[in-house]
């Protein structure tokens, strides 16, 4: 007992066990449209990035990845290049260390494609690329960062191409090396 | 026909190792059962036939609306059990039709299932709540979850709670069996410790009281490809799934 307790929050624990138990009728039903491109909420890139570091923060799950200073820097970036409708981050793990998409249901493939990752990649490094809607792209950028390797997954209304790819991911890199982390 | 997804939160807690020993003692029992591979992996596939590489398989039904469902039932030794592989449609899981439609197809596929006579369909799933383990558990009756009893592997119990919970507000009649213990050693401090740990933090409810012992066995098991309960001096394992299958055959009110 004592040598898995450090590892739980036990009131936590009984709560999810609780509402697991329930009887599923009674749970409210969150609806979730993955697919439907009319929610989409067409920020612009630092905006969202700026909103992934907030949340971040509140949450308290981590501390930021991105620095803010560096926020504009790559909302710039993305402005020149892409239309950016979202961004999250995740570890190879599937913890979700930001998330800024319109849609719950595109954190999520990003964290399948970080924790398949092996099955994916099979050699290659180049970024997987899916179309989710008629005008919005999904990628999956590998990112080495100094926290270990990240996974980001971006939504934009255009693909990013394989040398903007390299940009981007030598971008976030920069800005997430150890002395530059705000505490 | 009853469906049961083997799923976890984690990789390598023996979800494969459950499900095909679990489809063996269903089958040993008299049941008609289908041990299907919903991993893209493919690893109930490569443990039960040396061909599954090649061979079509549950991949192949989800992707294509022309594949048959025939095509793809593969007979063991065994009369009562038979196996689905994964096949090949490997990637699926990422492609375009990540959406409701998937459920639908694993529905229609479960449907022509019970359809074919088979009682019991067993599924082994790959790690994660996501993608297409999440659209089978949409689809599916019962859900059984291997634990590693582990102190560290623990963690992964609320991520997978609150994992469930949500995927009961998509699929209401979604039986959850519980967590299965699994390579515990009773003799070994630590996981003696971590398996008691998590019987007392959860409700009785939640766990399920049979537990599998890590044994070399079922890594030989594995490695010929043969359910453990074949081989000699599986006396002792073979017991503990069938005391698994009568626990679940009186949760979900099953009696052949
Ligand atoms: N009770 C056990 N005792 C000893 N070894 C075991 C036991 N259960 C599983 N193993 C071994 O542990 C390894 C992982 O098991 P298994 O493949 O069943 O896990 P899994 O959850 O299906 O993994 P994955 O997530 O990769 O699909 C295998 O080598 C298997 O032979
Ligand atoms: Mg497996």
């Amino acid at each position: 007992m004592d040598s898995i307790n450090p590892w739980l929050d036990v009131d936590e624990l009984n709560r999810l066990a609780k509402a697991l138990m329930a009887p599923a009728d009674a749970q409210q039903t969150k609806k979730v449209e993955a697919s439907k491109s009319e929610g989409l909420i067409r920020s612009s890139a630092s905006k969202v990035l700026a909103k992934a570091s907030e949340m971040a923060k509140r949450t308290g799950v981590i501390t930021p990845v991105v620095r803010k200073a560096a926020l504009p820097e790559l909302g710039d970036w993305l402005n020149a290049h892409a239309r950016c409708q979202g961004l999250c981050v995740v570890n190879l793990d599937g913890d979700v260390l930001q998330a800024a998409m319109p849609n719950e249901e595109w954190t999520k493939l990003t964290v399948l494609a970080a924790t398949t990752r092996h099955r994916l990649e099979e050699g290659k490094s180049s970024s997987l690329r899916l179309k989710v809607a008629s005008e919005s792209f999904l990628q999956f950028i590998s990112v080495m960062t100094a926290r270990g390797p990240l996974l980001v997954g971006l939504l934009t209304q255009n693909l990013l191409k394989d040398s903007q790819l390299i940009e981007f991911s030598s971008l976030v890199e920069g800005i997430s090396a150890p002395d530059q982390v705000e505490k | 026909m009853t469906s049961i997804v083997v799923s976890s939160q984690k990789g390598g807690v023996g979800k494969t190792t459950v499900s095909i020993n679990l489809a063996f003692a269903f089958a040993r029992a008299g049941w008609n059962v289908l041990l299907v591979d919903t991993d893209p992996q493919g690893s109930v596939g490569l443990s039960l036939t040396r061909q599954s590489r090649k061979l079509l398989g549950f991949f192949d039904y989800l992707g294509d609306q022309k594949q048959t469902f025939d095509g793809l039932v593969v007979p063991t030794r065994m009369k009562t059990l038979s196996m689905i592989p994964a096949g090949q449609g490997e990637g699926y899981e990422l492609g375009g039709g990540y959406s409701e439609s998937v459920v639908e197809r694993v529905k229609d596929f479960l449907g022509e299932a019970e359809s074919r006579g088979y009682d019991i369909c067993i599924l082994d799933s790959a790690a994660g709540l996501f993608g297409i383990t999440r659209d089978v558990l949409v689809a599916a009756d019962a859900v059984l979850v291997p634990q590693q009893a582990e102190p560290l592997g623990i963690r992964s119990v609320p991520k997978m709670l609150k994992g469930l919970t949500e995927l009961r507000a998509k699929n209401t009649k979604l039986s959850i069996l519980g967590v299965l213990l699994t390579m515990v050693q009773r003799d070994v401090q630590e996981s003696a410790e971590a398996a008691d740990g998590l019987r007392e933090l959860l409700p009785a409810q939640l766990v399920m009281k049979e537990e599998v012992p890590r044994d070399g066995l079922f890594l030989k098991a594995s490695g010929k490809g043969v359910p453990v309960g074949v081989l000699q001096g599986s006396a002792k394992l073979l017991s503990a799934f069938d005391e698994l299958r009568l626990e679940i055959e009186s949760k979900l009110g099953l009696s052949l």
